[in-house]
């Protein structure tokens, strides 16, 4: 029986949170991390050097968007309250999905904030380009836990199942002697 | 020699500036900050709060910490500040020692550093409850 639409869509989503997860987390390990001043520096016009960092920025916001946009549905569907999103978010944590309503949304404008023109300066592009990569393992577990969270409570997987088998072992791998909240 | 005379420049006046900023909020700021960047950390105000001839705004703050603080606790500082203010706020954070962005020494011009609540005296609270500081006000 074909699935309803509302569900095959979370389906989708769920799928595409996934695909921006794992092409960020692939894009991440052609950096040498963590990065330094000096090194920005002695790349500074090496533009093969620069495009998997421009790639995890894009990805990585690409990542929270969608992220975002499939919890609200997702909430939807359960008729949860999605107005304000914060209502969403508070859910979420409540759900353990991700770790606060604060640390996302801190998420969000730390993103933003590298985009301000304050931070045009070398120190706030490492500070910037670090914290992403600090962060992966923690978005990474989020959106596992949706995935599992919309499995148990709406009967609804990722409609690329071998695409959420590849992130479990990335995030084995990703995790491994780590703390995530 | 005198050490004092060809630092001159230093003992320019400047006139006082109304800051559009009340003791509570002062307090708020300092609490929210000092929590994330410690106890040295300096807080100044620039931009549109230092200007009496307008109303609202963002609240600029140019913070100065003895060390670098990450850029995920940097903006769950900014983001719990908005919330408390219920104001919008931009930040532009430094840390002392390291050399300033051209933004920095531009804003370094005009900032002028916030005062410490405590500092504040009764007669310093606004009177017509317009929620502004009454020029000159005590500094740290």
């Amino acid at each position: 029986m074909k699935p309803a639409p509302d569900l095959d869509h979370l389906a989708q989503q769920l799928s595409a949170v996934q695909r921006c997860a794992y092409f960020a987390l692939m894009t991440a390990r052609k950096v040498q991390w963590p990065l330094d001043v000096p090194t920005l520096d002695e790349h500074r016009l090496d533009v093969d050097w620069f495009e998997p960092l421009a790639a995890l920025n894009d990805r990585f916001t690409k990542w929270q968007d969608v992220m975002g946009a499939t919890m609200r549905h997702t909430a939807d569907l359960l008729a949860e309250p999605t107005e304000p999103y914060l209502r969403v978010l508070v859910f979420f944590e409540k759900q353990g999905v991700i770790p606060s309503a604060e640390y996302w949304q801190g998420l969000r404008r730390m993103r933003n904030e590298a985009a301000h023109e304050y931070d045009l300066n070398p120190v706030g592009v490492v500070d910037h380009f670090n914290a992403l990569n600090d962060q992966l393992p923690t978005l990474l577990t989020c959106t596992l836990r949706l995935a599992s969270f919309c499995k148990s409570q709406l009967h609804c997987v990722s409609a690329d199942i071998e695409l959420q088998d590849r992130l479990q072992k990335l995030q084995a791998a990703v995790t491994q002697g780590m703390n995530v909240p | 020699m005198d050490p004092m005379v060809n630092i001159g420049p230093r003992f320019v006046e400047i006139a006082p500036t109304t800051m559009r900023l009340n003791p509570s909020q002062c307090q708020q700021i300092h609490q929210t900050l000092t929590a994330v960047a410690g106890p040295s950390v300096s807080i100044s105000v620039f931009g549109s709060r230092l200007d009496d001839t307008v109303r609202g705004g963002d609240v600029d703050l140019w913070v100065q910490s003895q060390h670098p603080i990450d850029p995920l606790r940097r903006a769950r500082a900014a983001l719990r500040l908005e919330q408390q203010l219920e104001l919008p706020v931009d930040i532009v954070w430094s840390v002392v020692g390291e050399p300033k962005t051209s933004f920095q020494q531009m804003i370094a011009t005009t900032a002028q550093k916030l005062p410490a609540a405590e500092f504040l005296g009764a007669n310093d609270l606004p009177a017509s409850g317009n929620g502004r500081l009454k020029p000159p006000f005590k500094h740290p």
